[in-house]
């Protein structure tokens, strides 16, 4: 089953910081159909985000440094475990091997890193509409 | 229970490994566990060191510290001298102690090795960031080591902090450590 656009708006919403509306679409997606198509959705922006946002050649101590930026804005960010984040991201960026991670905590890692990519990338809501189209394909393909 | 007491060679072990000479502070501690069984005061001579050189540090770049700052820099410290070895200092413990010593809540992370090891790896790293020489190191330790003595004589019982034992074991065993810090 192909990602809807009920999980393209809740997502939408989150990434251009409309929170409440996000909460509320979060709460009206359909449970199991979330398992899969929203899950897939948000691997697939994570991945789309961090091609856009880290070269190649990127160091763990960028890493570092990108996770402490995002860890650094709020109380509430610093209480994300910092190693999780850079894991989650070096798996994204190299053959880390992450597969003692929480599959539900690896999830959680990516929401917040690609919260923060999007934030460092700058998109104006056209740049977001195509980020979200790029993320949507690719989340079909992953589905498919 | 025999009284506590601070060493010449505990406090030239800790000067050996600020300064980077591994091969020096493993052969201090050596000679230290040999001739008194134990190093039970170097926890508290670190704990000290380590706190008033965060507080140095943090007067020197004129900042003043939030714990976003805290967090923004213990991860440049990682990024610099530890993204080959990230998991050397655990960064809850680290950031919670630097805002302990910058007079912030008392640490949640409880981990006794955890703490002691990025007492040593900050103090280290601190000296470094302020390009202390000598001189400067040699009043940083001085002025840790009359704390700790007077704490020890009783005279400063209770104004210090009273967690600042990391736990039996955390600081002396660190030597093995050592030769990871480098970058």
């Amino acid at each position: 089953m192909p990602v809807t656009d009920e999980q393209v708006a809740t997502l939408h919403a989150q990434l251009a910081g409309r929170r409440e509306e996000h909460r509320r679409l979060l709460g009206e997606l359909d449970r199991e159909a979330a398992q899969t198509g929203y899950n897939a959705l948000v691997t697939a922006a994570f991945s789309v985000a961090v091609v856009k946002r880290f070269p190649k050649d990127t160091t763990p101590a960028m890493v570092i440094e990108f996770v402490g930026d995002i860890r650094s804005a709020s109380d509430n960010a610093a209480r994300q475990d910092a190693r999780t984040l850079e894991r989650v991201l070096l798996a994204a960026t190299s053959d880390q091997d992450i597969s003692d991670i929480d599959p539900r905590i690896r999830f959680q890692a990516r929401v917040v890193l690609l919260a923060g990519m999007i934030h460092d990338l700058q998109l104006d809501p056209d740049g977001l509409d195509r980020f979200m189209r790029e993320a949507r394909t690719l989340a079909d393909k992953l589905l498919a | 229970m025999p009284k506590k007491t601070l060493t010449d060679l505990e406090v030239q072990f800790l000067r050996a490994h600020v300064v980077g000479d591994a091969e020096a502070a493993e052969q201090l501690m050596s000679q230290q566990l040999a001739v008194h069984g134990e190093a039970d005061a170097l926890e508290m001579l670190t704990w000290i060191a380590f706190r008033n050189a965060v507080r140095m540090y943090f007067a020197e770049i004129g900042q003043t510290w939030n714990r976003g700052e805290v967090v923004r820099f213990v991860s440049q410290v990682r990024a610099v001298f530890c993204s080959e070895h990230p998991d050397l200092i655990d960064v809850l413990a680290t950031e919670e102690q630097i805002c302990y010593a910058l007079g912030g809540p008392e640490p949640t992370a409880r981990d006794a090795i955890a703490m002691g090891v990025c007492r040593m790896v900050m103090l280290r790293v601190l000296v470094e960031l302020m390009e202390l020489d000598s001189g400067q190191i040699t009043d940083l330790l001085d002025e840790a080591r009359s704390a700790v003595s007077q704490h020890l004589a009783g005279a400063g019982h209770g104004q210090e902090p009273s967690d600042y034992v990391a736990g039996e074991g955390a600081v002396a065993n660190y030597p093995m450590q050592l030769r990871h810090t480098t970058r």
